[in-house]
């Protein structure tokens, strides 16, 4: 534990993974998209197969 | 190989990140915190002090049940009204069972068959078999051979209370469902996360799909938003205390971050029944983990 005030160290704590989250939702999120624009997909998420569970 | 220092004890870093990758894969496809799994192997498997672990674990929650509400959110997985009418309640609880922790932490040690335990280990740990063991039991047995449409024609027993204000929740096919039954369940789920340090939503899940009747991916993307505000409130505790290691968390976040997502992924393509018996299988190897370790005790 770094030598800083406790409620410093408390918000970097929630902060960081935030952070963390966020940047790696967004890169998730633009290899997805390429992903499906090489795979000839319109990016929608309509044109893929239904949920199994909705094909009995 | 690269190793971080946690509280003078010694941790492999790629160990720590296939930890997170694999954690954050189960919570991203079970709409979970993964705090039920997360916690015990980093205390089994790499020696982490407990409070540090149940620390560092819910720092690391707030990261991944983040990614894993927006990415359901994008898939139109889940129902943000039953999070909002659960959270003050599950607040509350988490409180609740806070204190009855500290209780139980009062009681001393009890001996059986000559071993002696802290009665808050032997009640806690007892605790979380149960309700694991129960919870497995259920996805497991409905799982097997369910046809998941029937949840669209039949709503669970929880549905048919109709009293106080009533709400919809459309994306679950649910149109009067009572807004006190859920602000209690919260309060429920509250308690178990205080008493037993876990996120609640391995709890949850099954009340949602058996309770109310939720389609299973419904169920997986609701819940997310109160994981995030308990992991938020418990990780605020923990590091005034000193109890986050942050390097450790980072670490198993970089890696949980993409695979939450990639679970979240693979929830939209597996059939709900699978869902529910791949998760009664991880529920299972968690409980052996507790079981092994409570018989650790009581042999030394």
């Amino acid at each position: 534990v770094p030598s800083w005030p406790p409620w410093l160290y408390a918000i970097t704590c929630v902060a960081a993974p935030c952070a963390v989250g966020g940047v790696m939702y967004v890169l998730f999120g633009a290899w997805e998209r390429r992903r499906r624009r090489k795979a000839g997909l319109d990016g929608s998420g309509q044109d893929e197969l239904p949920p199994v569970d909705y094909l009995i | 190989m690269w190793t971080i220092w946690v509280a003078g004890q010694g941790v492999p870093v790629i160990g720590v990140a296939a930890l997170g990758v694999i954690v954050g894969f189960m919570a991203g496809m079970f709409g979970i915190g993964g705090g039920f799994l997360m916690t015990p192997l980093l205390v089994a498997l790499f020696r982490v002090p407990l409070p540090i672990a149940v620390g560092s674990g819910l720092c690391q929650m707030v990261g991944t049940s983040l990614v894993s509400y927006l990415r359901h959110r994008s898939l139109e997985q889940g129902e943000d009204r039953f999070d909002l009418l659960m959270l003050p309640g599950s607040l509350l609880g988490v409180e609740l069972g806070a204190r009855a922790l500290t209780s139980l932490e009062g009681l001393g040690r009890v001996s059986i068959g000559g071993a002696s335990v802290p009665a808050v280990s032997l009640v806690v740990q007892s605790g979380y078999v149960a309700l694991l063991s129960f919870v497995a039991w259920n996805y497991w047995r409905h799982g097997k051979g369910s046809i998941d449409v029937l949840r669209y024609l039949r709503p669970g027993p929880l549905a048919n209370f109709h009293h106080g204000p009533l709400v919809a929740f459309p994306r679950a096919g649910l149109d009067r469902v009572s807004a006190m039954v859920v602000a209690y369940i919260g309060l429920g789920m509250g308690f178990l996360s205080g008493l037993l340090g876990i996120g609640g939503g391995v709890a949850l899940n099954p009340i949602l799909i058996y309770g109310y009747g939720f389609p299973m991916r419904q169920a997986v993307g609701t819940g997310i938003v109160v994981l995030f505000a308990t992991a938020v409130t418990g990780t605020v505790a923990h590091a005034l205390r000193g109890h986050v290691s942050l390097p450790l968390v980072l670490i198993m976040l970089v890696g949980g971050a993409v695979s939450a997502q990639l679970g979240a992924l693979w929830s939209k393509r597996m059939s709900g029944g699978m869902l529910g018996r791949v998760h009664a299988v991880v529920i299972a190897a968690a409980v052996v983990a507790v079981v092994w370790d409570l018989a650790r005790r009581f042999q030394s």
